[in-house]
């Protein structure tokens, strides 16, 4: 039973016929296809691979090159023009596009009951449980029970994979979901998938978020120009993915404030009240006995700004005013990736700096300072307080915080974060000694001095510089 | 080519699996009908009213041309009450076969987005334009037992089998609109042609005359016309209180299934390419 795969494709082809005006197709019709008039467009050809049951099978690539059609042929939207494919599960659903049976005069609860008619879903499959859950999910308030007209394009894809994420199927089809909706939902929408991966669900996912395929999938096909690239291992195929494209990264963000920069060392308490970034309506827990009363993003050139290049610092100010009196205080940032993975939690605690011992009333800045040597992309990140394991103020989901590669060359590094990495060589010595002598391969070379010349990280040559 | 058989099996529509599949969209296609309906005219004060306001206008127009201005040529035998009658039980299943071809003509392009992305068999569009006929068509027999009473004609029995020529009405619509809604996707002419064609097709059914008023040629031409079986059906059990014989059911019922077999091959056979067309 368990040993026959669930998604089996063999030889798949799907070829286009592209006609110049509809009299051709016409003249083909009336002759029976004795007259041939169209040129064939095959958008896939000799495709085969298969899925095992509760796998994540990744499809990548650059644009055009099939994979949508691929979905769309295993989805049985369209059909194939030549080869096999065989989906053992009896429910299949897909995101090809969220929200597409939605109408615009009907409420979101309306949407979603009339999306799983569409569906041919059974009714109760929606019980007001359900429908519940999805409400609490799609997180849009009131506009749940609005017409869809009047819903920003954010709140229609909510709506879109509140839907599909409360439904069990055994295998789901997704197409670039995970880059819809800002960078929180997105966070969720990935807890969701690892929900139902946990639950049995096995998924087809198409992304051109190579960190979520890496993370998601464990086997990934890579497709340029409809044929197969590539299949195998997924963090293979991303860099197979990586060395057919490239891609320049956005520039770097809008600086947020326009003000004079500030190059102080420090900051006082109103200067980081001038550029807080807290909102007195954000996600916060914690009883506030010692409390972030405001907390200022800056470069190193003083500027206020979400966004940083990689391996570049940040100077995170937070100003804490004690209402009782603290022995221990600790200050710290915790940083998640888009797909919630937390990345990086430290407070001052960590780092061995004690901060002074608080009485009520005192307020203090403490300044943490960070480089993100981490790939590019949105982060959220939480700030806080503590004391001793007992949580006094946490702000969360604060941001999104955008790291950047800046220019056209190829990135420091790939992967989540750079680890701190030296390389070395040794001098150029002629082969044939070793030609001559294969016994001696693997032995110890007669020199002595190994280090001519040394690479390293520019972060660590700095830091020997100014030591 | 016995691969791409084998893996075209999932696409396979005969009639019954055409069926098969209505059945299991049954939900969204009586929902979709209801709201088509309901959307037709929303915002307007009179809101389903129009329905019938539209033709009983149309009806009233024909009722005095032919009645008064033209000497009473097209109604025949009948007075001016039955002729009224007359003109109610022809105009209103046309106006009905009229609209369900029109808009099944269009009923696969006008849902473009959802046959690109979804793999919800095709026939079920069409479906729900034909039921939206059918809500129609409930109201106007209403309508048409209605002004039947309001004339004088008394309630009779044969009034019940009115319902059952209906149907099978319905289903002639929908093997036609299979037919054209899949064509046009392939030639877009096609609108413009039925177009066209349906206003030729009025007056070559006796809608608005009685079907011997054009002479012996064009009586025999009303005959093999499919719509004119039923249309003559309906304004029997309705006005004269006559059953149609087993010939006549047997020729409604065939029509039927005949351009509902037509329609489901048409759709198997070009089904393969049909999205690619969209």
């Amino acid at each position: 039973m368990t040993s026959r795969p669930l998604v089996q494709v063999e030889g798949l082809g799907k070829r286009f016929k592209i006609y110049g005006t509809p009299w051709e197709r016409a003249l083909e019709w009336v002759t029976a296809g004795r007259v041939h008039r169209h040129s064939d467009f095959w958008a896939l050809r000799d495709i085969s691979f298969s899925v095992p049951r509760g796998e994540c099978f990744g499809v990548i690539g650059p644009n055009g090159s099939g994979k949508t059609t691929l979905l769309k042929v295993l989805s049985r939207v369209l059909q194939p023009t030549e080869g096999t494919f065989h989906v053992d599960a009896p429910s299949v659903y897909s995101l090809l596009e969220l929200g597409t049976g939605f109408h615009p005069d009907l409420t979101g609860r309306e949407n979603i009951k009339e999306s799983a008619r569409l569906l041919g879903l059974p009714p109760e499959m929606l019980r007001d449980g359900v429908v519940e859950e999805m409400r609490a999910f799609a997180d849009i308030g009131d506009f749940f029970d609005r017409p869809l007209r009047f819903y920003s394009s954010g709140m229609h894809v909510r709506l879109g994979f509140a839907l599909f994420a409360f439904l069990k199927p055994d295998l789901l089809v997704v197409d670039e979901a995970l880059s819809v909706g800002d960078i929180f939902f997105q966070q969720k929408c990935a807890a969701r998938i690892e929900a139902l991966r946990e639950a049995g669900t096995s998924f087809l996912f198409v992304s051109h978020d190579m960190e979520a395929v890496r993370k998601l999938c464990r086997e990934v096909l890579v497709l340029e120009a409809g044929r197969m690239a590539f299949l195998g291992p997924s963090s293979e195929a991303v860099n197979r993915y990586h060395s057919m494209v490239f891609r320049g990264r956005p520039p770097r963000g809008p600086i947020l404030h326009e003000r004079q920069p500030d190059l102080r060392a420090g900051m006082t308490a109103a200067d980081v009240r001038r550029g807080n970034i807290l909102r007195p309506d954000g996600h916060r827990h914690g009883d506030r006995g010692l409390e972030v009363v405001a907390a200022r993003l800056t470069d190193l050139d003083g500027h206020d700004t979400l966004t940083v290049g990689m391996k570049e610092t940040l100077h995170i100010d937070l100003l804490i005013v004690a209402h009782e009196s603290v022995a221990q205080p600790s200050a710290g940032l915790v940083v998640f990736d888009r797909l919630g993975t937390l990345v990086f939690s430290a407070g001052t605690g960590n780092l061995g700096h004690r901060l002074p011992a608080l009485h009520p009333g005192d307020s203090l800045v403490v300044r943490l300072s960070v480089t993100f040597s981490v790939q590019p992309g949105k982060y959220t990140f939480n700030v806080g307080t503590a004391e001793l394991g007992r949580v006094h103020d946490w702000h969360e989901r604060l941001g999104p915080l955008e790291v950047f590669h800046e220019g056209t060359g190829p990135p420091p590094f790939h992967g989540l974060a750079e680890l701190p990495m030296v390389s070395r060589h040794g001098p150029v010595e002629r082969l044939e000694e070793y030609a001559r002598q294969p016994a001696l391969v693997g032995a110890a070379p007669g020199r002595s001095e190994l280090e001519i010349e040394e690479g390293r990280g520019p972060a660590d040559g700095e830091k020997a510089e100014g030591e | 080519m016995a691969s791409a058989a084998s893996a075209a099996v999932h696409h396979r529509v005969e009639v019954g699996g055409l069926f098969a599949s209505l059945w299991s969209h049954r939900h969204y296609i009586l929902s979709g009908a209801v709201r088509e309906l309901r959307q037709r005219y929303a915002g307007s004060g009179m809101g389903v009213l129009w329905h019938v306001v539209t033709p009983l206008t149309q009806i009233a127009v024909y009722f005095v041309v032919f009645s008064r201005f033209m000497g009473g040529r097209g109604s025949g035998a009948y007075s001016a009450e039955a002729y009224a009658v007359f003109l109610c039980a022809g105009i209103l299943p046309w106006f009905v076969f009229a609209d369900c071809v029109t808009r099944g003509t269009t009923a696969l392009l006008a849902n473009e987005s959802y046959l690109k992305k979804l793999a919800i068999p095709e026939a079920v569009f069409v479906a729900q334009t034909v039921a939206t006929s059918g809500l129609t068509l409930g109201l106007y027999t209403v309508a048409l037992m209605a002004v039947a009473l309001f004339n004088h004609i008394p309630v009779r029995p044969t009034w019940a089998l009115i319902p059952v020529v209906l149907l099978l009405f319905l289903g002639l619509c929908f093997g036609l609109a299979l037919i054209l809604a899949t064509v046009t996707v392939f030639f877009r002419d096609v609108t413009q042609i039925v177009s066209i064609v349906l206003q030729v097709w009025f007056w070559l059914t006796p809608v608005v005359y009685h079907e011997t008023a054009l002479g012996p040629r064009l009586t025999a031409v009303m005959t093999w016309n499919p719509p004119t079986a039923y249309i003559l059906a309906v304004r029997r059990l309705l006005v004269d209180a006559t059953v149609p014989g087993p010939g006549d059911w047997a020729w409604m019922t065939g029509l039927a299934l005949l351009s509902i077999a037509a329609g489901a091959s048409m759709l198997q056979r070009l089904a393969s390419d049909l999205r690619d067309a969209l």
